[in-house]
């Protein structure tokens, strides 16, 4: 008797469930697009909701949707690095910028103290889908990955060549793993600069990947876009960016927009620099920008088809600006578009602002005096994997 | 009546017809259709003279996905739209999750990112018991593993 009871209460509780389409119906892709719209707050907040919901937040894939679709950006200090120094903005899609918040992500201090004895400073030289790669100021190696939304950070083998200059950085992620790339000048010799790789929690070693013929800014991140870490070339507007391939770990180069590129007059290209290269959305940009005029413009192209020279396309320039961001090497990241078509830029490492592309106005929303970097929370564990 | 309509009044244009997995068949303008990647694809594939059967798409909610892409492709003015939209996403949850489904499906992204926000509007602000209640979902955390995630977010529960 009880247990045709219970095949009918279960009856009834199933056919309920098949009468209409419950939110569990929904395939995670569809849940990441749902929850990678969430302000952080009620994000994590939503994480203890269940265990199936838990998990999308640990889908390598998260980080990269909230990157896209988030509305709130994490300020993270590039030296000086301390989580207590994170700041949280929100960009409501209605009336934005919402609010800015201070918190000290998943308690106090948040670098590791292995890291903080053993080195003098500690600065961020990379970022991807929300890691950041530490390295030592002093030196320029990197040391650590780190997770500021986990608090989480993976030591890096040890550095066994030395370099006689600073050494540049890279940080990439392919087929669900992260690689970070070291590109230094051996001692021994004045030959070219070489490149070694590791492979995040699995290598315990820096691998030689061969050299590096060209002068790679040690100033600007590089940047990770579809499985392909680009950096852009020290001095004048160069003809390349330099790229390489995470999953075959080899080098190439790609085409920046042809405007600057000598070809046009066979004359240098006057004062112009490649400064940062980033990713907005789904197109890799480059930020151009001239060393010398007083309103020298900075301009921002969007290489639309990825690989293809003729469709990079300027979309912002920016006119006069606080005159210490003509400094060379400040960074001026694109963020995101808001649904307005305003966009959101880190000026000189400094100053947010929110930009108009179509009355090139623009306005500050949020000052910091420490250099900053924007960076989308991410709560993948690098520990699970390794 | 969308579809007679569309079938008699247009010479010019070309009418895509679509049949839902309950064998209802929907016309719909070609660029008002296309709008779907995987129709594109389908039409592309020789479909476009004949019915182009999608299986994972039942007749109520295709109905209402015609009813966007139609308007998607009228020309209506940026605000109208705007406003056409957030009516259009104003429905029942179930109904949202079978046209989250059928966006998907379909691969309408506009659409789809207008469901998926509509969806984060509703969750936005709620603690973790009232998204529970909301969607009918049962807390599969043991006491210990609930607190130990609300640890790891200490700041977000303040």
């Amino acid at each position: 008797m009880e247990a045709s009871q219970e095949t009918k209460q279960h009856m009834i509780v199933k056919s309920d469930e098949e009468g209409s389409t419950s939110i569990h119906d929904l395939p995670s892709c569809i849940m990441i697009e749902i929850l990678s719209r969430l302000p952080l707050k009620t994000l994590v907040k939503s994480r203890s909701v269940c265990k199936l919901w838990n998990d999308y937040f640990l889908d390598p894939h998260f980080p990269v949707s909230y990157a896209a679709n988030g509305p709130t950006q994490l300020l993270i200090p590039i030296v000086h690095l301390s989580s207590d120094t994170v700041r949280m903005v929100d960009w409501d899609s209605e009336d934005c910028p919402a609010r800015k918040i201070n918190i000290g992500v998943a308690g106090k201090g948040g670098l590791p103290l292995m890291l903080t004895e053993k080195h003098t400073a500690i600065v961020v030289k990379s970022l991807c889908n929300g890691f950041l790669c530490l390295c030592d100021e002093e030196s320029g190696n990197p040391v650590s990955l780190w997770n500021p939304m986990l608090c989480e950070y993976v030591l890096l083998p040890e550095v066994t060549r030395a370099s006689s200059s600073t050494v540049i950085c890279g940080l990439g992620f392919a087929d669900k793993k992260y690689k970070v790339v070291r590109i230094y000048k051996p001692k021994s010799t004045e030959a070219l600069w070489e490149a070694e790789i590791t492979t995040v929690g699995t290598d315990t070693n820096w691998r030689n990947i061969g050299k590096v013929c060209y002068e790679l800014s040690a100033s600007f991140f590089s940047a990770n876009f579809d499985g392909i870490i680009h950096w852009s070339i020290e001095g004048p507007a160069s003809e390349l960016i330099y790229c390489l391939d995470v999953r075959n770990e080899k080098f190439s180069c790609l085409p920046p927009p042809s405007i600057f590129s000598p070809n046009k007059n066979r004359e240098e290209p006057k004062g112009y620099y490649w400064s940062n290269i980033g990713v907005l959305e789904d197109s890799l940009y480059i930020c151009a920008r001239s060393s010398d005029g007083l309103v020298p413009p900075v301009e921002f192209w969007l290489m639309k088809e990825y690989g293809v020279k003729e469709s990079w396309i300027r979309i912002l320039n920016i006119g006069s600006l606080h005159e210490d961001w003509w400094k060379r090497y400040r960074r001026f990241e694109l963020i995101k578009v808001l649904s307005d078509g305003k966009i959101v830029l880190l000026c000189g490492d400094q100053s947010l602002r929110l930009c108009d592309p179509r009355n090139r106005s623009n306005r500050e929303v949020f000052k910091v005096s420490d250099p900053m970097i924007a960076v989308s929370p991410s709560f993948v564990s690098l520990k699970n994997g390794a | 009546m969308a579809s007679s309509e569309s079938t008699t009044t247009s010479t010019t244009t070309k009418v895509l017809r679509l049949k839902s997995s309950d064998n209802e068949i929907f016309g719909v303008e070609e660029k008002a259709a296309l709008q779907s990647e995987t129709i594109k694809s389908l039409a592309e594939d020789g479909y476009s003279e004949d019915v182009i059967p999608l299986f994972n798409v039942e007749k109520k909610t295709l109905a209402k996905i015609v009813e966007w892409l139609n308007k998607h492709a009228s020309g209506s003015s940026k605000e109208e739209l705007k406003r056409w939209d957030a009516d259009f996403v104003d429905v029942d949850k179930d109904v949202l999750y079978d046209l989250l489904l059928a966006s998907n499906y379909l691969n309408i992204e506009v659409l789809l990112h207008q469901l998926a926000q509509k969806v984060a509007d509703m969750i936005k602000g709620k603690k973790p018991e009232e998204i529970r209640q909301l969607f009918g979902i049962k807390n599969d955390f043991t006491p210990e593993e609930e607190a130990e995630i609300r640890r790891e977010n200490a700041w977000a529960f303040e």
